[in-house]
């Protein structure tokens, strides 16, 4: 680990000279006959369609997207299922929504219903690996450990961590006589088994941090939850050593932090766009704002911005080995998050009790194997599809409890479905839903419902936006179209009313 | 009497993470924890030991074993009541009773004061146990007298540290 600016300079410049040396073994190797298409899911955590400018954003944050997307199938309209990480990436887990699932609290867990109800059981006959930085995703992923076969840590690919070294000591028993080293040393977490070891290794973990702090200005990535700091180039350098030597076929599913806040660029991309003199546009503060200065929102979402072009660079360096080394003409590779992030109306980040567009209108891209022609998808997609999808492609049966559907162009489109949003963040998990933000997508519209809450501005709140014609949701309708606007809310109050059933 | 603090703080944390880790893995990999925990306690006690014994060079060589033993065994113990005092901290929140806050704000240099008071403490607390031992007789007997009782349960603590070994090297086979 202390050679990380080496090898993240190694993998920026010249990672790919010895790579492309080593092509002809790798790909004989990694192609190794198997009919069935091995499976990549990568999740970039809070990451917002409206911030990308592959997808119309005025700022260019994904230069390399834009390259890749030439052989993707990319969905301009797919929503995630919630507005923070415990709703969102359960359901992208489980193909349910949060209502169903129940993991309605900040991390939070899925009902005991659905332990074996997940996308790793769904691929029975696949290596399984699951990675994630964030914590409270990791709390889902443990909940499906028994469907997992290789469930890595997140401090694994955390700086400062020597985990790494033991792992390669103890080779035959890597996952554990790491995980045994970090209750023997983390301190922080209150369980140090080791009594002097963890105070010796503190002066040591703060050199290593110390010596990739200075391509950090505004400080190392870190976790909300872990200060410890992480580098998406060691993430991307790992998955690049795991990948060569798993069985196949496999599915993986690594959930990454960035461009989760902090937002913590490199110094190759710090103030990138500080001068631009790019304003978005003026919005008049929502009911749930927090934030009122404009100048301050956007700081953050510059912030925000210059962040993504770190991520859109591991996601560079990450597709070129995939290229180079021949697995992308076998592996199947899905790009998405588990939300988006917002920097408007006086409320900057997530987590809020709003469902506008830069939350949940979120990036998906599917690279098939051997594709070379770019599609685009627009008819509104949902998270909850990737699980029916993916069990689709792959050859399995789609299970019952799945609520998605399979995605376009792997089977006929239906671009009148109802999509729906769900945060209930202060709802009693094991209770009907009594206090949430609900949202209803259905072909150009968007419903907005918000019940419960204290303020008596938002005790129940509707509001409907024309989506494809007001990408902005400047013009609520909920007044002037009262028709489809009660049409949709019987929907959705319907939908609520059955999934509340079995809690009332 | 360097494995003891070592074993005895590893023993305990170890069985109550137990149940954690139970609940993530399973019964045989919760054991596995276990028994890296013991082995990791193993190679932190043969390091100690040994700084233990460099240091014993430093003493005086006009004292005789016993005053060595229990000399170098207070320096070890008190050195772990500290690191266990300090992971403490942390695990059960970090806390300063207001007046010393108030007294550390009033002084004007807060920093300096708190850092001098930390200085002077832990100085005391090895000094003053130190020089007991090394200046009276009976305080040295206690200590030696506690030695010996506690070697009895360091062959308890080998014995587990041997099981470890042997599931480590299982598990790794």
């Amino acid at each position: 680990m202390t050679a990380s600016v080496n090898r993240r300079d190694f993998l920026r410049l010249a990672g790919l000279l010895p790579l492309s040396l080593a092509a002809p073994r790798w790909a004989s190797s990694l192609s190794a006959p198997s009919s069935q298409k091995n499976v990549i899911v990568v999740v970039f955590d809070a990451f917002s369609a409206l911030n990308i400018s592959l997808y119309g954003y005025p700022r260019e944050t994904t230069p390399n997207l834009r390259r890749l997307a030439q052989r993707a199938i990319v969905y301009h309209n797919h929503y995630a299922a919630s507005n923070f990480t415990t709703s969102g990436t359960a359901s992208l887990l489980t193909g349910t929504l949060p209502w169903t699932h129940r993991a309605l609290l900040p991390n939070g867990k899925v009902t005991e219903h659905f332990l074996h109800r997940n996308i790793f059981r769904a691929l029975p006959d696949y290596y399984r690996l699951a990675y994630t930085h964030n914590s409270w995703a990791f709390t889902l992923l443990n909940q499906f450990w028994q469907d997992i076969d290789e469930l890595v840590l997140p401090r694994r690919l955390f700086l400062a961590s020597i985990d790494n070294s033991i792992g390669v000591l103890f080779r035959n028993d890597g996952d554990l006589s790491s995980l045994s080293w970090t209750r023997d040393t983390d301190i922080t977490s209150g369980y140090a088994y080791s009594l002097l070891l963890s105070h010796l290794l503190t002066p040591i973990q703060e050199r290593q941090i110390a010596s990739v702090a200075d391509h950090f200005p505004r400080g190392l990535p870190t976790s909300f939850d872990d200060r410890t700091g992480f580098l998406l180039e060691d993430a991307i350098a790992w998955l690049r050593d795991r990948l060569g030597s798993l069985p196949q076929p496999f599915f993986g599913y690594l959930h990454f932090l960035p461009p989760h806040s902090p937002y913590r660029t490199s110094s190759e991309f710090y103030r990138r766009f500080a001068h631009d003199g790019f304003r978005p546009m003026d919005k008049p503060l929502d009911v749930f704002a927090t934030k009122g200065t404009s100048p301050e929102t956007l700081a953050l979402r510059t912030s925000y911005d210059e962040y993504i072009l770190y991520v859109d660079q591991s996601l560079g360096v990450f597709f070129d080995f995939l290229k180079v080394s021949g697995l992308l003409d076998t592996t199947w590779v899905v790009l998405t998050t588990d939300h988006g992030e917002m920097f408007e109306r006086g409320m900057a980040g997530h987590g809020n009790p709003s469902l506008y567009q830069p939350l949940i209108r979120v990036p998906l891209m599917i690279f098939e194997p051997g594709r070379q022609v770019g599609q685009q998808v627009q008819i509104p997609t949902s998270a909850l599809d990737l699980l029916p999808t993916l069990a689709h492609i792959t050859g399995h049966s789609i299970p019952d409890w799945a609520e998605g559907q399979i995605l376009p162009p792997f089977a006929e489109a239906n671009a009148e479905r109802s999509i729906y949003a769900v945060l209930a963040r202060k709802n009693d998990p094991s209770a009907p839903l009594t206090i949430a933000s609900t949202a209803l997508i259905r072909a150009n519209y968007k419903l907005l419902y918000y019940f419960g809450y204290r303020s008596p501005d938002v005790k129940e709140l509707t509001k409907l936006y024309d989506v494809m014609a007001d990408a902005e949701e400047m013009i609520d309708l909920s007044a002037s179209r009262q028709d489809v606007t009660q049409q949709m809310l019987n929907e959705l109050k319907a939908m609520i009313t059955r999934v509340n059933k079995p809690y009332v | 009497m360097c494995a003891l603090p070592l074993h005895f703080w590893t023993l305990i944390l170890a069985f109550r993470d137990i149940s954690w880790l139970t609940d993530r893995t399973n019964a045989w990999d919760a054991v596995g924890v276990v028994a890296y925990g013991l082995m990791f306690a193993l190679v932190e006690s043969i390091v100690l030991f040994v700084i233990a014994a460099l240091l014993g060079y430093l003493v005086p060589g006009r004292w005789d074993p016993d005053h060595r033993i229990t000399f170098l065994t207070v320096l070890v113990w008190m050195l772990s009541i500290w690191a266990m005092l300090d992971q403490l901290y942390f695990m059960v929140g970090g806390w300063m009773p207001g007046w010393l806050i108030t007294a550390l704000v009033n002084s004007g240099h807060p920093a300096r004061l708190f850092y001098v008071l930390l200085v002077a403490v832990v100085g005391l607390s090895i000094v003053v146990p130190a020089m007991l031992v090394i200046r009276s007789e009976r305080a040295c007997k206690v200590v030696r007298g506690l030695i010996d009782r506690l070697s009895i349960l360091m062959i308890f603590y080998l014995v587990l540290d041997a099981i470890g070994l042997a599931i480590v090297l299982f598990r790794n086979i």
